[in-house]
């Protein structure tokens, strides 16, 4: 409980230094949302400096950062600039797309990353081992725009198939959310899946050489239990370390399969916020990714208590 | 450049790779137009509309679109620049005093009956009789009065940057309502331009009770005007429907029960969404017609899509190199307009033009292919470019500043540039950024050239004032000549649309001379518009006044049906 709290207590800082990051390189990219805002319109260049000081953005950056962690300390993350709209509110409608496409993806890497893994390492250097390790690279060197662009495009053609266009809520319809849903978070899984079958590939190999599986083995422990209660438990660690830390490349990854699946989630709220300079709504997303990275780290952190109980010492 | 109405609208037999969708989306967001009323427009060339089969309409049905919600901010069409779904979703939602005839791209009366000039400094508009709001609270489907009509012009007009439009009415004294039916509007000076104004997808009459109500237009909640449609729901991530007016007021439509728009974040999702028959319509890129050819039941027609874009090579002419006025006239010899032209519309229908590029106001092709730097083959121009960078002192450093993003023929063309400047004697380089910092760059004069794309509204003086007016708000070029000026002046107080037609041309002819935009390189472009063959009564093409606005079918939903 102390080494929870003592985690927890290190979020803030780690908060700040995000949020101070961000502020200061969304600010360094020259241009900003009024040049955006008056774009192609006839609007003299006193007019848009009036507009800029109205907004803000001539106050000194400490006066800024100052402001908005004030704002955010409140919980106040601020509105929109290009939009005016309540930047929370925002950030609520699209959380359950990119919590959907996120933990779908997830436990796509996981469904396929880890028993391939296993099983590669189980038959290592026979012809089912070769076959995944082919398919490993194939999945890792294929890019997944591109599958995801195909997979748009070829049913279209083909079939003239294409799946829902607006997000639909597994509540309403959960046939329709599969079909929004499945297709890009298989496609976004297989790149962390080939990465995580590799690495389980190599952590089992390690297992299995050790001593204390020799030992079960002379003991005339069948196979099967020998893999499942010595091997896969103690290989896992480091897979588990790894996937930690895909996370929040997969969150990252939201970003281009939002756009190519047209779900309208934070990822593709944040590239749109990136590209109009809307400050409010890129400093506020980016805290809750790294706060959402920070808290699979954790439990990423808690699951060795389970893999492992010598880490409770 | 015309072309008989045969040429135009035409099906999948032939295979044209023409570009200009990109063009189309944008100058349907850029605006205005034009010169007096319907049967005084100031085209004087033939009109190359296109539309469907004709037949009689029938109620029933939903047009299905999709939209790129590439920018635009919330509901509040009347502020900044609206997305193209969300003024799509107010014109047919509510109306203008104006709205554009998509078959002449003239600005036609929306709720004015009727509309003059008395004199030079006022403009005076009946309202159509019987025009009534929505059946919705607070309006409750009360008349639609010219208080009305003044309340949101004086909105629109609002001394605020965030109100884009205001310096639409920068001429404009005071608005008016002496009676219920009568909207009048004062004058500074003249000020022809003022109807296409009042045409602009932003210029929408909204009732005083729904600012009252809910402070601004942003929420959609807001959505209620006069128009020939009722808001069902919208917002700015999926997109929203609109749903026959049952009380609509004007006779001839709706015929539609509704029309639905799905926003949609990649071109290839629209194609593919068109593909499986999610959307009824939808301008086909370029490089996906021949995807389209092998569909049943569709339909492209093809027809010329006025731009209201300044495009070509320039930059501020008050520093070197380009304040020597042989440098300017280098670049515009080196540049080859044909080649440029397939490198923006790869396998295009295009023909040159230089400033304005709709043929109610542009110089005509034939007269352009015969001036410097426009001539075909470009050998002689070459070698006088080459003698003119010598002249200058040669070893001429330029730098071209280009986006890499939205859309790519910004940094195709400047590549294209660079190439053609080397071949002359200029040393080049470019500079490459995000589209922000480049508009930044431009808004700013931080530059020495740029690969120019501004959008202007349609009517000619925006552009002409705005970008080389010597007060104007985007003479990026630090441009200024007192006869320029002048024609500025003429332009703006010729109600005679012929004589008007006239004085914009000399006054671009101008502007060839003096080179202010080193090489001006714009293009008269043909586009398509796919379209499932049981849609009827779309018309594409107007070339009038306003004809790149006229290409949003939110003009003319009132007259889409839907064949069963």
């Amino acid at each position: 409980m102390k080494y929870l709290a003592r985690r927890c207590a290190l979020f803030v800082p780690t908060l700040l230094l995000v949020l101070c990051l961000v502020f200061l390189l969304v600010r360094l990219i020259p241009g900003d949302v009024v040049t955006l805002l008056l774009n192609d319109q006839n609007v003299s260049a006193q007019q848009a400096a009036e507009f800029r000081q109205k907004l803000g953005l001539n106050d000194p950056l400490p006066v800024q950062f100052v402001h908005y962690v004030a704002d955010v300390a409140r919980g106040d993350f601020g509105h929109s600039v290009f939009t005016g709209d309540s930047v929370w509110s925002d950030i609520v409608d699209r959380l359950p797309i990119t919590a959907e496409l996120a933990l779908l993806a997830a436990f796509f890497t996981l469904l396929i990353g880890i028993p391939l893994g296993v099983l590669s390492a189980v038959y290592q250097d026979r012809p089912l081992d070769y076959g995944l390790r082919v398919t490993a690279i194939a999945g890792l060197s294929l890019p997944g725009f591109w599958l995801g662009t195909l997979a748009i495009a070829m049913p279209a053609v083909w079939w003239h198939y294409s799946p829902p266009l607006t997000y639909v809520s597994p509540f309403d319809n959960l046939g329709d959310n599969a079909r929004q849903f499945l297709v890009p978070a298989l496609i976004m899984s297989l790149y962390f899946a080939c990465i995580l079958m590799r690495m389980t590939r190599s952590a089992m190999l390690e297992v299995l050489r050790n001593d204390y599986v020799r030992t079960a083995r002379a003991k005339g422990l069948s196979g099967r239990a020998v893999i499942q209660r010595h091997v896969i438990r103690n290989g896992l660690i480091p897979v588990i370390t790894l996937f930690g830390t895909q996370v929040a490349v997969l969150l990252g990854g939201t970003v281009i399969f939002e756009q190519i699946f047209n779900l309208q989630g934070i990822g593709s709220y944040v590239f749109q916020a990136v590209s109009q300079r809307d400050y409010p709504a890129i400093q506020s997303v980016n805290i809750l990714l790294a706060l959402a990275v920070l808290i699979v780290n954790l439990a990423v952190d808690c699951s060795y208590v389970y893999l492992d109980p010598r880490t409770q010492e | 450049m015309q072309r008989p109405a045969s040429h135009i609208n035409h099906r999948l037999t032939r295979r044209r790779l023409l570009a200009g969708s990109a063009v189309t989306a944008l100058g349907s967001a850029a605006l205005l137009a034009g010169c007096g009323d319907d049967s005084s427009s100031g085209t004087s060339t033939p009109q190359a509309s296109a539309s469907q089969a004709a037949g009689t309409p029938r109620r029933g049905g939903t047009l299905r679109l999709p939209t790129i919600f590439a920018s635009g901010g919330n509901f509040d069409v009347q502020k900044f620049v609206p997305a193209q779904y969300t003024a799509a979703v107010w014109r047919t939602c509510g109306n203008g005093l104006f709205t554009i005839d998509p078959k002449t791209g003239n600005p036609v009366g929306d709720l004015a009956e009727s509309w003059s000039f008395p004199d030079p400094l006022t403009f005076v508009a009946k309202l159509k009789a019987g025009a009534k709001w929505h059946n919705k609270a607070p309006v409750n489907g009360r008349a639609v009065t010219a208080a009305d009509v003044k309340f949101s012009l004086e909105r629109i007009a609002t001394n605020d940057p965030a109100f884009v439009r205001h310096s639409d009415y920068d001429l404009v004294d005071r608005f008016e309502a002496p009676d219920d039916q009568t909207v009048r509007i004062v004058l500074k000076k003249p000020y022809v331009p003022l109807v296409s104004a009042l045409a602009n997808q932003q210029a929408v009459i909204v009732p005083p009770e729904v600012i009252q109500k809910f402070g601004d237009l942003s929420s959609p909640d807001a959505i209620i005007g006069s128009g020939p449609f009722i808001l069902d729901h919208a917002d700015t991530t999926q997109g929203g429907a609109v749903k026959r007016n049952p009380d609509y007021w004007e006779k001839g439509g709706p015929y539609l029960d509704g029309i639905q728009w799905t926003i949609v974040n990649d071109p290839q999702t629209i194609l593919s969404g068109f593909q499986a028959g999610n959307f009824d319509m939808y301008q086909v890129a370029t490089i996906d017609l021949t995807s389209i050819k092998g569909l049943s039941g569709v339909g492209v027609v093809h027809y010329l899509a006025p731009n209201s874009f300044l495009q070509g090579l320039g930059g501020p002419i008050d520093k070197a190199p380009l304040s020597d006025i042989r440098v300017r006239q280098a670049i515009n010899l080196a540049i080859d307009r044909k080649a440029l032209g397939n490198v923006v519309y790869p396998g295009g229908d295009f023909q040159p033009a230089a400033v304005i590029a709709n043929p109610a106001w542009g110089i005509p092709s034939d007269e352009l292919l015969k001036q410097p730097g426009f001539r075909q083959p470009k050998d002689a121009d070459i070698a006088d470019a080459k003698k003119l960078v010598s002249a200058a002192g040669g070893n001429i450093e330029l730098t071209i500043s280009t986006t890499s993003s939205y859309p790519s023929f910004y940094l195709d063309r400047a590549q294209a540039y660079k190439a053609e400047l080397e071949a002359v004697g200029f040393k080049v380089t470019l500079d490459t950024s995000d589209y922000t910092s480049f508009k930044s760059k431009e808004t700013n004069k931080r530059f020495q050239v740029d690969t120019l794309s501004p959008a202007f509204a349609t009517d000619p003086d925006a552009l002409l004032s705005g970008a080389f007016g010597t007060d104007g708000a985007r003479n990026y070029f630090s441009y200024s000549s007192k006869d320029f000026d002048d024609y500025i002046a003429k332009e703006r107080a010729e109600t005679d649309p012929e004589k008007r037609k006239q004085i914009v041309l000399d006054a671009q002819r101008l502007l060839l001379k003096d080179l202010p935009v080193a090489g001006f390189a714009n293009w008269y472009v043909y586009s398509d518009m796919a379209i499932r063959d049981n849609v009827k009564g779309v018309q594409l093409g107007g070339i009038g006044p306003s004809g790149a606005q006229a290409g949003d079918q939110s003009f003319q939903a009132k007259n889409i049906w839907m064949a069963s």
